[in-house]
């Protein structure tokens, strides 16, 4: 009786398994063809010299650029350095060493010559304690703000405090950003006949690439497995699933590594949220909430041709770390604004936004895994017809290698960086072979992330610093 | 067949079915690839000999001959030759462009105009006005006062602009109703470069109750920064608007002269603290030289706002003050204002430089 | 200096049509010419050749025109070496930072083949 009651749970299970991942990995499906759409008309870039001419004149809004840093005394000058040099009519950097242990500071002071101010600006954010302020004569676009110590969320709001203009840009301290990159970011917020309170970018790989002064001078794949995995990852994620969004008017994410944002609404909303681990994602989705709330029409966008590289780990203890707490991070958020799911208040990002992280991003691990487990444990098990569990590995599989296959059709579509033949080669072999391993992988991480969330993890982890211009040798 | 054969039987044809797409995928990447990289090689051929025959011809004062506007060399060829008309000017110039007229390069980008499709259209006005043929002119006069779509108007009227026919600013004024601030931007590029002969219909245009038409307006004016009457200006000191009064403020500090000062140091005093700030620059710009009884104002009104309720104004009139020479420095020095102490700092530190 | 008597220009620009036609103008008015694709190899060649002349792009890669100004400015064996920077970006303070990095003359984009050839000759015979 027991186990024949056990069979038919193995059996319903399976069934849905099945069709769960084909529900789910159709709607990939789909929305990759709204990203080709859209991908096209990007691909066309614009003219740089036109655009840069344009944006020269006093009449573009100017930006103020947010750095975040914690210990990173290794790659802050040259990346602030890169920052200095971002073609842009009017800008500054706002620098926020959040009582960093290591010499992040006088590395800035001595490399751009600061001096100390004793009080700057007015707390609009509360934060964590101001200990000085650096200006510098020679770098008049740069400001350096010293803190204690209180998080990424929390030195963002100490940048916000401390910034002149109506646009912020949060990047990371690690990040370089190609030097037109703002001009594109910005386009779409002066172009759009609705609101934009959002605009993100494009994250690629740099481990491999060869950077120089802090721009990137080739474009060059890695020999390391766990970074080609990323890549292809990334693409999958970016050129395919935000450009679809995006298009659609449900993107969510804004990646934390670089977004630009109208900074009245950020101060509206409260700004980062601090002590959430995904504060990115969450103030995003808060953004758009408070906007639904208020009945005001608003688009959050994607440029996928403004680039932004980043190093991405390179050992699987800090990408498990990492990605263990990506997914924390969007479970907090999803719970704290649970309202919105599936609630048509909020439009198509209530229904379709917030819902698809709900049935897909924190649902689908916790089945996927099971299915990759149960089902083959209970055909052996003769628990359920051996069809059913090659069923859910077919699709799963073979649709995941169509999908991966297809961003690497999307990239060499529209921006084709990577020219040589060998690395195409490399990045359709890996696109295979990602769903023979490292995606279960990356499911499983989620799980236990899910599993570490009702434990109510909340450390961020550390993660082990390269350095930037020391590529692993490329192919 | 058993039910259990039939369902293996579907899952080696599914099998077959993915591995048949990812095929089809690798191979739809492959011809991508290759399709493009011929096209870049001949792109690339083309340009490197047409730039060394052109540069040939230039030189020794032969007759230029380019390839036929036709297929990938001819589109090659066009973007070179672009490419260079942009980088020189002078006989060289006159004597590219009359090849690519010769040739047929232009009629047959005027074709482009008449595309069904708005990109193509606007596509078409682009390298128009790369080519900077005269005989562009009519042909993109007529897509500017007629194109339904405002993207193709704009790129028209761009384009005008660059071969040299100067549409009027008011025209462009007109074109500019229910635009994006991206196409407001675009216009006011073109509108700023005509500089001063583009003020008169600017400042007509300051009498207009659209909102949208007054921000152009005095962007542009700020930006060619030449006003030779500020009447109209003065009177937009009072607008309803926010964005409005800033801006009009701005002008007055760019552009406007001495007499001014009074209405500004008023404009200092005004609701909206982003106007305030705006007022102090402006009052800083035009501060010298100023007479006795000028300067009391001036003064008295920098000092009250070093206790104004936000801190962005605050810390501009200590800014104000710390460059306002020795006197403002004392004042500064002897203020109990949180700003003063920054400014005073912040201005050392500039000193320290110079 | 070459052993020709000629004097001995640099011409700097990633752009290869612009960098040709320039050359070809200033061989024109008798002067030898080499070339440069980038900032470092412009700053390289500056410091082994001594050319008289160095024209610069603004906007290089690797090192931008107005950065080799600033690293010729402080070395002392480049001193001769007068700077002409080209640029197709034309406001005010633009200028003015050309100026303060140790350029002797400006040039904009587009410009005219003969204009170049009277500054490149008038430069000489200041200098000699």
């Amino acid at each position: 009786m027991i186990s024949e009651a056990v069979g038919s749970v193995f059996l319903w299970f399976s069934r849905f398994a099945i069709v769960y991942v084909v529900l789910v990995n159709f709607s990939f499906l789909v929305l990759m063809l709204f990203a080709l759409r859209s991908i096209r008309e990007f691909a066309r870039s614009r003219d740089k010299e036109r655009l840069e001419q344009i944006f020269r004149t006093r009449l573009a809004p100017p930006v103020s650029i947010l750095c975040p840093a914690y210990n990173e005394s290794v790659t802050i000058t040259e990346s602030v350095r890169s920052l200095l040099r971002i073609l842009y009519s009017q800008h500054e950097v706002v620098v926020v060493n959040d009582g960093s242990k290591d010499d992040t500071l006088q590395a800035l002071i001595g490399v751009f010559h600061l001096s100390r101010l004793d009080q700057y600006y007015e707390d609009t954010l509360p934060t964590k304690p101001v200990r000085a302020v650096y200006v510098s004569a020679r770098y008049p676009k740069l400001v350096v703000v010293d803190k204690e110590n209180g998080g990424k969320a929390d030195a963002l709001n100490a940048g916000i405090n401390a910034s002149r203009y109506p646009l912020v840009c949060a990047v990371d301290a690690d990040a370089v950003l190609e030097e037109d990159a703002l001009l594109h970011l910005v386009l779409p917020m002066m172009d759009r006949q609705t609101f934009v309170p959002v605009s993100g970018g494009n994250i690629r790989a740099a481990n491999g690439s060869h950077i120089v002064r802090g721009m990137v001078e080739r474009v060059r794949l890695p020999g390391k497995p766990i970074v080609m995995f990323q890549i292809v990852e990334y693409l999958r994620a970016f050129l395919s699933g935000r450009t679809a969004q995006a298009s659609l008017n449900i993107m969510l994410i804004v990646s934390g590594a670089f977004g630009l944002f109208h900074k009245a609404t950020v101060i509206a909303v409260g700004g980062y949220e601090v002590g959430t681990v995904g504060e990115d994602f969450e103030l995003v989705v808060r953004i758009s909430r408070y906007l639904h709330d208020r009945k005001e029409r608003f688009e959050v966008c994607f440029i996928p041709q403004t680039v932004c590289w980043t190093e991405v780990p390179e050992s699987w203890a800090t990408l498990a770390r990492q990605r263990n707490r990506w997914h924390r991070g969007m479970l907090e958020t999803l719970v704290k604004h649970r309202k919105m799911a599936f609630n048509p208040k909020y439009g198509r990002t209530g229904v379709f936004g917030i819902g698809y992280f709900w049935l897909v991003e924190a649902f689908g691990p916790i089945v996927e895994v099971f299915g990759y487990v149960l089902l083959p444990v209970g055909a052996v098990l003769h628990l359920l017809p051996l069809v059913n569990a090659v069923l859910f590995l077919l699709v799963s599989i073979g649709f995941g290698v169509i999908l991966s296959l297809g961003a690497i059709f999307l990239e060499e579509m529209s921006f084709h960086r990577y020219t040589r033949w060998r690395e195409l080669g490399l990045l359709m072999w890996y696109a295979v072979l990602e769903n023979f391993g490292y995606r279960q992988l990356g499911l499983y991480w989620r799980l236990l992330g899910t599993l570490d969330y009702f434990r109510k993890k909340t450390d961020w982890g550390a993660q082990q610093r390269v350095g930037f211009g020391t590529p692993t040798p490329p192919v | 067949m058993t039910a259990e054969a039939a369902d293996i039987h579907q899952l080696v044809v599914g099998l077959f079915v993915v591995i048949g797409i990812i095929g089809l995928e690798v191979a739809a990447i492959a011809s991508y690839k290759i399709e493009r990289e011929q096209r870049e090689a001949i792109e690339a051929k083309t340009k490197e000999a047409i730039v060394g025959r052109v540069i040939e011809a230039l030189d020794r004062d032969e007759p230029l001959i380019i390839p036929l506007p036709r297929g990938l060399r001819g589109r090659a060829t066009r973007e070179t030759l672009i490419a260079m008309i942009a980088t020189i000017r002078g006989e060289a110039r006159t004597r590219l462009v009359g090849a690519l007229e010769e040739r047929g390069y232009v009629e047959r980008t005027v074709r482009l105009l008449r595309s069904r499709r708005a990109a193509t259209r606007a596509r078409g006005c682009m390298i128009l006005g790369g080519m900077l043929s005269e005989r562009a002119n009519a042909p993109l006069l007529d897509r500017f006062r007629n194109d339904p779509d405002q993207n193709v108007r704009l790129t028209a009227a761009e384009a005008l602009a660059e071969i040299g026919n100067a549409l009027t600013s008011a025209d462009l004024i007109e074109a500019v109703k229910h635009s994006s601030n991206w196409q407001r931007l675009r216009v006011a590029n073109v509108i700023s470069r005509m500089g001063e002969t583009a003020v008169p219909a600017l400042l007509d245009s300051l009498a207009d109750e659209d909102e949208a038409i007054l921000r152009l307006a005095l962007d542009i004016l700020c930006d060619i920064a030449h006003v030779p009457e500020f009447m109209p200006v003065l009177r937009l000191l009072a607008h309803p608007s926010v964005e409005i009064r800033g801006r009009a403020v701005d002008l007055l500090g760019i552009a406007g002269d001495i007499d001014a000062i009074d209405q500004i140091i008023e404009r200092a005093g005004d609701a909206v603290w982003f106007v305030r700030v705006r007022a102090i620059k402006s009052m800083e710009r035009l501060s010298v030289p100023m007479s006795d009884e000028v300067a009391d104002r001036y003064y008295a009104r920098l000092v009250a706002l070093l206790s104004d309720e936000k801190w962005w104004v605050r810390q501009r009139a200590a800014q104000a003050l710390a460059n306002a020479g020795s006197l403002g420095y004392q004042v500064l020095q002897a203020s109990v204002s949180d700003a003063a102490v920054s400014a005073l700092q912040m201005h050392d530190i500039r000193e320290a430089r110079a | 200096m070459p052993d020709n008597g000629k004097p001995l220009v640099l011409v700097a620009d990633d752009d290869a049509p612009t960098r040709r036609l320039i050359e070809v103008t200033i061989r024109n008015c008798g002067c030898d010419v080499v070339t440069a694709i980038d900032g470092e190899a412009a700053l390289a060649q500056i410091r082994s050749l001594h050319p008289r002349i160095a024209i610069l792009d603004v906007q290089m890669p690797r090192l931008s025109g107005w950065e080799v100004a600033k690293e010729l400015r402080d070395d002392d064996a480049a001193h001769h070496t007068r700077i002409i920077f080209l640029s197709s970006r034309t406001q005010e303070h633009d200028v003015l930072e050309g100026f303060s990095a140790g350029a002797s003359d400006y040039l904009f984009k587009p410009f005219s083949p003969r204009e170049l050839q009277a500054r490149i000759r008038s430069m000489l015979a200041r200098d000699s």
